[in-house]
């Protein structure tokens, strides 16, 4: 999986693939990394499946309450406390894993334009940092803008694409 | 605010779910030990919760080995005081 999702230090990376399989490669990548180093995960949808980190860690012939032990966990429920979680200063060089990063933004009782504010002010704050942001597509009923201004603000944008079935092969 | 972490009954529901494939290919009879089995690991839930282990399923597994030593443990005085 790391071989698959190449993190350039400093550098901020986004993900955007659906919900499931966004929990799924975070879920992977949070163990993979946690057999490196400490690491920090922020948690915007409640993905995180630290009983899936631990089967990963048992996989790899890690004791699972060491790698557990180096995840730093983060779980915002409103984009406030996502902003926040953003903006708070970490070791440098602690890669930042964030889970879902536009589900708390997708709050609509909040206006757009302050949404738009609070994702500003995070992600102006994790600019040094390297970090990995997942994000699920926006709902039709959804306004675009919230996965522009992050798109707008990474160094680099991996898009998920499914499987394509291969057809029958041709006998001639 | 949600749970932040599954419940155990939800996580013995996913252990059944991820061995359903392994009980289907099991004979009949046999299906019927490996769901007592399962039903003695059942039993120890209010346990196993309170451990909060980060594998579950060791811990289940432990419910089950519990259950069959009660039951070596029954036997075993049966035969000493027959």
């Amino acid at each position: 999986m790391d071989n698959l999702l190449p993190l350039t230090p400093s550098h901020i990376h986004l993900l955007i693939c659906p919900r499931r399989a966004g929990y799924q490669l975070m879920n992977t990548l949070a163990a993979r990394l946690a057999l490196l180093g400490p690491v920090c995960v922020l948690d915007g949808g409640n993905g995180l499946d630290v009983h899936a980190i631990a089967r990963l860690a048992r996989q790899q012939h890690a004791c699972p309450e060491a790698i557990l032990q180096r995840i730093t966990i983060g779980r915002a429920f409103t984009c406030c406390q996502m902003s926040r979680l953003l903006s708070q200063p970490r070791p440098a060089g602690m890669p930042i894993l964030v889970m879902d990063l536009l589900a708390t933004f997708c709050d609509e009782n909040l206006p757009l334009p302050e949404r738009l504010r609070l994702l500003r002010i995070g992600l102006a704050a994790l600019l040094p940092a390297t970090a990995l942001l997942c994000a699920s597509p926006p709902a039709p009923d959804q306004p675009p803008d919230l996965l522009e201004m992050l798109v707008s603000t990474v160094d680099a944008v991996w898009r998920w694409e499914e499987a394509v079935p291969l057809g029958a092969p041709r006998l001639f | 605010m949600g749970r932040t972490v599954p419940s155990i009954t939800l996580l013995y529901q996913e252990e059944l779910q991820s061995l359903a494939r392994f009980r289907r290919a099991l004979r009949r009879s046999d299906q019927a030990v490996f769901d007592d089995l399962l039903a003695a690991a059942h039993q120890h839930l209010a346990a196993a919760s309170y451990a909060s282990h980060t594998l579950p399923f060791e811990v289940f597994l432990l419910a089950m080995l519990l259950e069959e030593h009660k039951e070596v443990l029954r036997l075993r005085g049966l035969v000493e005081h027959a």
